[in-house]
C-alpha cells in the first residue's frame, strides 16, 4: 500500500516538474564571468561550458539552445580557427531557421563563405 | 438590528471584493501573442536609467537563457552587440517604425524586447543590506509596432547575518553586501519572471497550453530572495 502511494506521488510530482525544454548549463553564468573578466581562462573557460552544453543537449536529445553554437563560431574566429567558426555558424542555421539570414550576414561579415 | 447592521456591510465588502478581484488570463492579458506568436526575440541594448554603468551590458547577458527557455529563438547577445555598436545602434533608446523595420530587415526578427533598467544598486544599513533589481519589459512586434506584451518586475535581495554577536552580525552583513553579485540575482529573477508572464513561444513543447494560466495581476512582479 505504501509503495503505491510512493508511486502515485512520484507520478504526480513528475507530471508537475516536467524536464527542462533546453539545457544551458552554467553557460550563461561563464558568459557572464568572461564579460566581467576580459581575459584569456574566462574565455577558455566559457568554450568548455559551451562544448559541455553541446555533449549533454546530444545525450538528452534536445536542440542546442539559440545563439550558442553562434557564440562557439565566434570563439573559434579570435582562435583564427575560420573552418570550425564556418562550421558552428552553419550549425546554428541548421538548428534554427530564424537565424538564417543573421548567420549569412555574419559569415559574410568575416569574410567566410556561407 | 445591530448585528443585521454588522452582516449587510461585511456581504457588501464580499460582493465588492469579489468584484475588485478578478484574475486575468494570459490570453486576456497578452492576446497578441496568441494572435501572432513571434519565432524569434531580438534582446536589444537595455536603457540603463540606474546609477550603474556596469548594468546595462550584465543585465542584458542575463536574459537569453530566460526567453529561450520558454520556446523563442533568441539572437545571440554578443554578435548582435556588436553589429549594433558599428551601426551607432547601441545606445539608440526610441524605436520608431523605421528603425523597427531595419532590425527586422537585418536580423530577421519578429519582435524586439526592450528593457528598462530602472534600479540597479545595494543599500546597507547596519544589521541588514538589500540588493534591488527593477526592470521594465516590452516586446514590440518589428512588423507593426504593436506592444505584444510586457510587464513590470522588481526584485529584492535580502542580505541578513545568521550571527547571535552584535559586531559579528554587522561585519558578516557588511561583507554580504559588499560582495554580492547582480548577475545571478538578475539571472534567477528573469528565469522568473519570464516562467511567470511570458507565454510559451512556437518551439516549446507546451505552445499555447497557457493560455487560461492566470497573468499576473496588473503586470507586475515582485520578487523576494533572502540569503
Amino acid at each position: 500500500m505504501r509503495l503505491i502511494s510512493l508511486l502515485v506521488i512520484l507520478v504526480l510530482l513528475g507530471g508537475c516538474f516536467a524536464p527542462p525544454y533546453l539545457y544551458y548549463g552554467n553557460s550563461s553564468h561563464s558568459y557572464y564571468k568572461m564579460l566581467k573578466k576580459q581575459d584569456a581562462n574566462s574565455r577558455e573557460d566559457y568554450q568548455r561550458s559551451l562544448e559541455r552544453v553541446f555533449y549533454w543537449s546530444a545525450q538528452y536529445g534536445k536542440p542546442v539552445p539559440p545563439g550558442l553554437y553562434c557564440d562557439y563560431a565566434i570563439l573559434m574566429l579570435a582562435q583564427q580557427r575560420n573552418d570550425l567558426a564556418l562550421e558552428y555558424f552553419n550549425k546554428e542555421k541548421a538548428t534554427w531557421s530564424e537565424a538564417q539570414p543573421f548567420m549569412d550576414f555574419l559569415m559574410q561579415r568575416y569574410g567566410l563563405r556561407p | 438590528m445591530h448585528k443585521l447592521r454588522i452582516f449587510l456591510a461585511f456581504s457588501l465588502l464580499a460582493i465588492f471584493a469579489a468584484c475588485a478581484y478578478q484574475p486575468s488570463t494570459l490570453q486576456t492579458t497578452y492576446p497578441k501573442m496568441y494572435q501572432n506568436s513571434p519565432a524569434s526575440i531580438l534582446i536589444l541594448p537595455p536603457i540603463n536609467n540606474s546609477n550603474s554603468v556596469e548594468a546595462k551590458e550584465y543585465f542584458a547577458c542575463s536574459l537569453a537563457e530566460a526567453i529561450g527557455m520558454k520556446g523563442y529563438y533568441t539572437f545571440p547577445v554578443e554578435a548582435v552587440f556588436e553589429v549594433m555598436r558599428d551601426e551607432g545602434l547601441y545606445d539608440t533608446e526610441t524605436l520608431d517604425a523605421a528603425h523597427l523595420q531595419n532590425l527586422k530587415k537585418y536580423f530577421g526578427a519578429d519582435a524586439v524586447l526592450q528593457t528598462t533598467i530602472n534600479r540597479w544598486d545595494k543599500v546597507w544599513y547596519g544589521l541588514a543590506g538589500s540588493l534591488t533589481i527593477e526592470v521594465d519589459y516590452a516586446l514590440l512586434s518589428t512588423s507593426t509596432g504593436e506592444v505584444l506584451w510586457d510587464i513590470k518586475a522588481r526584485t529584492k535581495v535580502n542580505l541578513e547575518s545568521q550571527s547571535d554577536n552584535l559586531l559579528g552580525a554587522l561585519i558578516e552583513t557588511a561583507i554580504k553586501t559588499a560582495f554580492e553579485d547582480y548577475f545571478p540575482n538578475s539571472h534567477a529573477a528573469n528565469l522568473q519572471t519570464m516562467n511567470r508572464s511570458l507565454p510559451f513561444g512556437i518551439h516549446h513543447p507546451s505552445y499555447l497550453s497557457d493560455a487560461t494560466n492566470y497573468a499576473p495581476p496588473l503586470k507586475e512582479i515582485k520578487i523576494e530572495i533572502t540569503k
